[in-house]
């Protein structure tokens, strides 16, 4: 009887195993390879005083860029990204941070998407969180990431993220701000190969005196990107 | 003692420096006001909650833009384009030129719509009592140039006064064409802003004024009186009309037509209070007459309210 049971459970947990996997998502960028990728964005906006309404048909933009993986070196690859805006050296870890970006000092670092370190499980949520500062505003913000989905044959890893910060607001502004996207990523070469994401942005601005309030103006930004790994060169 | 005198002559000195900043500062303080200002309140209302807009947006896109390329090895930056707030701004600017215009058409009738300044610069001639040398010392030059000059005159006096007798001559025309270079739905946009100062600034007048000045401006001609004054007919001056004391209003007299209003309005306008001290003082003294400088005009027509007393 004992070992009918303990048969069972270890077929049950033999069924599981795939949708229980684990898996360490690193970057592994290739010394002396070219990786090319596709950024296209597209963005639309609304605006609404009254009864008087004007909004901004999508506009696309898109852009390559080319990434050269030069060295690895104190745990970061030593890459150069290069756009259209110019070359820009950047230390990247296995995990996705930026140790180093000595061609943007001075500049504001983006809030950057980075994998736990270690095995990462299937369903299991990962979260980072920043304070980000703009002039005399400073806003707690965080990533929560999910390993959604593991596919062994293509040896990708499908991640679903969002981002959640709380605008500055007032009596009088009234903001939202939603960000999510998906990642897949292919642990194997350990290289993004795709990504998607879109952010809705409201701000509602209004008047209030005493008693009476009144609503201004309601802006609405939509934008949607994605980056794809166009080309590998060794 | 020669301490106490001292301390005397320092107080007496600050005394008289509080006095008299104490007397111009009213004067300094009322520079800064402009005269006959309907419009700033709601103008600065609108440009304060623009440029509030304006920075919450601007200070809200650099915050997310820190998210919005959120991979290590992607460019950070990304290419701006236009947003459709772009076009209510385009909007606002349209509404602010309305504004200011209408600020300068109130601002020129109050001023000269009710004809006081023309009759006060008709009865002291500048213009001709300049050209008195040359009728004393060239009387057959005069009949030559007199109307060039007094025509120069006229033409400079405009100037410096930065009135344009072509834009100025109909100053509802000159409202309504303002007012047109709105379309539709940015005039509503514009009606909808006079509302709202309206309604969360009840005891402010400031957008019902705009708003009636419009309407009524659109409507009917005001100030009308100033044609004869932009563009006037000239002649050259005879020697003995230019008498202050008489005062004879010559038949091509630019300013005639408003000098009789302005006569007219002041005979039907005194009190009998007034009437009876001046027939006294006239009683009283070995001094002629003269001819006072009117206080009042026609009143605007019946039925026609104006709440911005341009006739008072």
């Amino acid at each position: 009887m004992r070992v009918k049971t303990f048969t069972l459970l270890l077929l049950v947990m033999s069924l599981f195993t795939p949708v229980l996997g684990a898996v360490e998502l690193k970057y592994k960028f290739r010394p002396g390879n070219v990786y090319e990728y596709d950024h296209t964005v597209t963005r639309s906006s609304k605006v609404a005083a009254f009864k008087t309404n004007s909004s901004q048909s999508p506009i696309k933009t898109s852009q390559k860029f080319t990434l050269r993986a030069i060295d690895f070196q104190e745990g970061a690859h030593i890459v150069d990204v290069i756009g259209a805006g110019g070359a820009f050296r950047r230390y990247v870890r296995e995990n996705g941070a930026l140790s180093g970006a000595p061609g943007e000092t001075g500049e504001s670092v983006p809030f950057l998407l980075s994998f736990p370190v270690g095995d990462w499980k299937v369903g299991e949520r990962h979260q980072l969180q920043q304070t980000m500062t703009v002039g005399a505003t400073s806003v707690p913000a965080t990533w929560n990431m999910l390993l959604k989905s593991l596919d062994n044959d293509k040896q990708t890893a499908e991640i679903l993220f969002n981002c959640s910060f709380k605008l500055p607001e007032d009596r009088l502004r009234r903001k939202e701000f939603a960000m999510k996207g998906r990642a897949i990523f292919n642990f194997e070469q350990g290289i993004l190969q795709q990504s998607e994401w879109v952010s809705t942005y409201r701000f509602i601005f209004s008047n209030r005196e005493m008693a009476v309030g009144r609503e201004l103006w309601l802006f609405e930004h939509q934008s949607s990107s994605a980056l794809t790994l166009a080309a590998k060169k060794d | 003692m020669k301490k106490l005198d001292s301390l005397h002559r320092e107080i007496r000195t600050i005394l008289l420096l509080t006095a008299f900043f104490a007397a111009i500062m009213p004067a300094l303080s009322a520079q800064s006001v402009r005269p006959f200002d309907i419009t700033s309140r709601f103008k600065l209302w609108l440009l304060n909650n623009e440029a509030r807009a304006m920075s919450s947006l601007k200070s809200d896109e650099m915050l997310i833009s820190r998210v919005s390329a959120p991979f290590a090895f992607m460019p950070f930056e990304s290419a701006a384009v236009a947003q459709a707030e772009e076009r209510i701004w385009a909007i606002h600017h349209k509404i602010y030129a309305l504004v200011d215009e209408l600020q300068e058409i109130y601002s020129f009738a109050k001023h000269y719509g009710n004809g006081r300044f023309s009759i006060l610069f008709k009865q002291h001639r500048p213009e001709i009592w300049s050209v008195l040398p040359l009728q004393v010392a060239l009387p057959g030059l005069i009949s030559v140039v007199a109307v060039e000059y007094r025509k120069a005159f006229h033409a400079d006096l405009l100037k410096s006064l930065q009135l344009d007798a072509s834009r100025d001559l109909d100053l509802s025309g000159r409202l309504q064409r303002a007012v047109k270079k709105l379309s539709d739905e940015e005039y509503r946009l514009f009606n909808d802003y006079l509302g709202t100062f309206s309604a969360l600034f009840p005891s402010d007048p400031t957008a019902r004024i705009i708003s009636a000045f419009i309407e009524s401006g659109s409507k009917k001609q005001f100030a009308a009186g100033l044609k004869d004054f932009l563009q006037p007919v000239f002649t050259a001056p005879v020697f003995s009309d230019i008498n202050i004391s008489a005062a004879p209003v010559e038949p091509d007299d630019p300013l005639a037509e408003l000098e009789k209003l302005a006569e007219m309005s002041a005979g039907s306008s005194t009190t009998p209070e007034t009437v009876s001290e001046a027939t006294a003082d006239a009683d009283d003294s070995d001094i002629p007459a003269q001819p006072a400088t009117p206080q009042e005009l026609e009143p605007p027509p019946p039925g026609s309210e104006d709440l911005f007393k341009i006739w008072d």
